[in-house]
């Protein structure tokens, strides 16, 4: 079962548990990770996990490729239940990269070098402005260390349109900070 | 239009330059050529690190998913129990029909 593709296990998954477990072994970690970054906190990133894998389950009778990915199908329910959550919740969803952003930099076990405080402070509200889309670019490309050409066929926009985007929003990301400092930054 | 052109190619010029100075970030290359985008890239890569989940979180959810995705599949069997049901009382109820519809016609020629 282990050899089988996505889809020969969301075919399978219908009637047979095996199968989706395979499934949830597989894309677990990037469900979570994307998840993660979109609320910012372990508990509500672990509900809302467990939310987006039932609902897979009670989808997956009707689940179709469409020449996506299976995983774009988890991100597309995980999107839906974040996006429900954020309106239920009434919070901010630019807010949890720049909670992710504090603590990564204040980890112990993250190489900052030379960032001082002020970066910090600056990097997270930078981010905090971007539209919900360039955020999503930034955790698949900087956490998930995905390639731009898998990013493009996850999103089903050309790698041209992908590599545009990223440069938009580091561009916009650099203007930000360049506005907070002046012409003296180093960034 | 044709400076449009000009424009747009190098806008893709540059959307290529950045991809490519964000991949050798991420890969941890060191860079001998540092451009304007290696330090937000950088920023980036430090500010945005991966996380795993808890090894008991995900134990428990795939135990749960596993006996709802079984319990799931018990379902139709029920389901095909309550038509077989359906069907039977369905089948008594017409025949109970024909034999008060019978009754009653006897009934009626008895009377006549």
């Amino acid at each position: 079962m282990l050899g089988l593709s996505d889809d020969d296990l969301a075919l399978r998954a219908r009637q047979d548990s095996d199968a989706f477990a395979v499934l949830f072994d597989r894309h677990h970690g990037r469900v979570y990770s994307y998840v993660y970054h979109r609320v910012g906190n372990v508990p509500d990133a672990e509900d809302l996990t467990s939310r987006v894998f039932f609902q897979a389950l009670r989808g997956i009778g009707s689940y179709q490729s469409r020449g996506a990915p299976f995983i774009s199908w988890l991100y597309r329910i995980a999107h839906n239940i974040i996006v429900n959550w954020h309106r239920d919740t009434g919070r901010k969803p630019v807010e949890p990269l720049e909670r992710a952003a504090d603590r990564a930099f204040d980890g112990a076990d993250v190489t900052v070098g030379s960032l001082q405080a002020e970066e910090r402070r600056e990097l997270r509200a930078a981010i905090g402005k971007l539209p919900l889309d360039r955020q999503m670019l930034l955790v698949w490309r900087f956490v998930e260390e995905r390639s731009t050409a898998e990013i493009a066929r996850e999103m089903q926009r050309t790698e041209g349109a992908v590599k545009a985007l990223l440069h938009r929003t580091i561009v916009a990301l650099r203007q930000e900070l360049l506005r907070h400092r002046g012409t003296e930054s180093r960034i | 239009m044709v400076f449009g052109f000009i424009r747009l190619g190098a806008e893709v010029e540059e959307a290529n330059r950045v991809s490519e100075v964000v991949d050798r970030v991420i890969a941890g290359r060191d860079e001998s050529e540092v451009t304007v985008w290696h330090p937000i890239a950088r920023l980036l890569r430090d500010g945005l690190r991966p996380v795993e989940p808890s090894p008991e979180f995900l134990e428990a959810l795939r135990l749960q998913l596993i006996a709802a995705a079984d319990q799931r599949g018990a379902a139709p069997v029920e389901g095909r129990i309550s038509t077989g049901l359906l069907i039977g009382a369905a089948s008594l109820l017409s025949a109970a029909a024909v034999v008060a519809y019978l009754a009653h016609q006897r009934a009626h020629a008895r009377a006549a």
